[in-house]
């Protein structure tokens, strides 16, 4: 019998980036899968922060890099193949339209259910990033939420890399 | 299927395949030897002269190309000559429409000189623009010297 009782639940995706020291999650409802991505291609004169076009079911897809928008010291790691990894899939929107973006995370992301008021944890001094909503606790490891919707922002001044 | 087609040159630097309009294409030179600078050299390929080449793969990729012999694609824009010092021309210059993609929004908006893209087999490939990479160029060239020269005759 299901208890009438139940706490709201809020379901997430919780997964960590390639040399970034911190668990990250995102509502579930922004992500639209994880998969393999064929290529990973460079594309000139944009933020380091930008790896890429990838190819999801024969769309283009933005591929970023956390861990160069979280951590402003994180310096662009050009030798790593992205193409390797697997990306967590996201639906952003932008200038009136839906955008794929990929982020290439580490083995070992899930989905959790968690109670929609979780305890806060502290913010970690290095992060100054506006795409992080807030520090949560979950199951005891504190846990990053991603806005992603601030992303583009965070994307779009011109900053040409030659 | 789509009939349409349009004039293309597919290139490649660093690996990486582009496109430019056929259009805005002035000539493709094979280059096996560069010709040292003259310091009265005029750049103008109308006469026949000597045109300075632009290294395509430290201005895009901010890397030298590890290609010894490669190509040289001469565009016009903005009332000027351009050469691009590229890896490798690829065959084929058609490119049918279904085959070409806008850019993304959110790398529309960076508003580098690039104005879609296209599926190559190794990954996607860029069309230049050749109005804004005539702007890149002259941004980071202005200041350069000339260190080759090409015959183009």
């Amino acid at each position: 019998m299901t208890s009438s009782n139940a706490l709201p639940q809020a379901r997430l995706f919780r997964f960590s980036v390639p040399e970034l020291d911190a668990a990250l999650a995102i509502p579930i409802d922004q992500m639209v899968s994880v998969a393999r991505l064929s290529f990973v291609t460079r594309v000139p004169c944009t933020p380091p922060s930008i790896l890429g076009l990838g190819r999801w079911q024969d769309a283009p897809t933005v591929i970023i890099d956390l861990r160069l928008i979280l951590d402003p010291d994180a310096q662009p790691d050009n030798g790593r193949n992205y193409a390797d990894y697997h990306h967590v899939i996201i639906k952003i929107a932008f200038e009136n339209q839906i955008s794929l973006v990929g982020c290439p995370i580490l083995a070992g992301g899930q989905m959790v259910s968690v109670p929609l008021s979780l305890p806060k944890a502290e913010l970690p001094v290095w992060i100054t990033s506006e795409a992080i909503h807030q520090a949560v606790l979950i199951e005891d490891t504190p846990v990053l939420l991603l806005d992603m919707m601030r992303l583009p922002a965070l994307l779009a001044p011109l900053q040409l890399v030659v | 299927m789509s009939e349409s087609s349009a004039g293309f040159l597919r290139f490649e630097v660093c690996g990486q395949a582009f496109a430019i309009s056929m259009t805005d294409l002035a000539g493709i030179r094979q280059v096996t030897e560069a010709r040292a600078a003259e310091p009265d050299a005029t750049p103008d390929i109308e006469t026949h002269a000597y045109v300075a080449p632009v290294d395509t793969a430290s201005l895009l990729f901010g890397t030298a190309s590890s290609e010894t012999d490669g190509f040289i694609v001469v565009v016009r824009a903005q009332q000027t000559m351009y050469v691009l010092r590229v890896d490798r021309v690829r065959a084929g210059t058609d490119m049918q429409a279904e085959e070409r993609r806008d850019l993304p929004p959110l790398i529309e908006a960076l508003d580098g000189p690039f104005n879609g893209m296209f599926y190559d087999p190794e990954g996607w490939g860029l069309i230049i623009d050749s109005n804004r990479m005539a702007d890149l160029i002259r941004q980071q060239y202005a200041e350069r010297a000339t260190e080759h020269l090409y015959d183009l005759q």
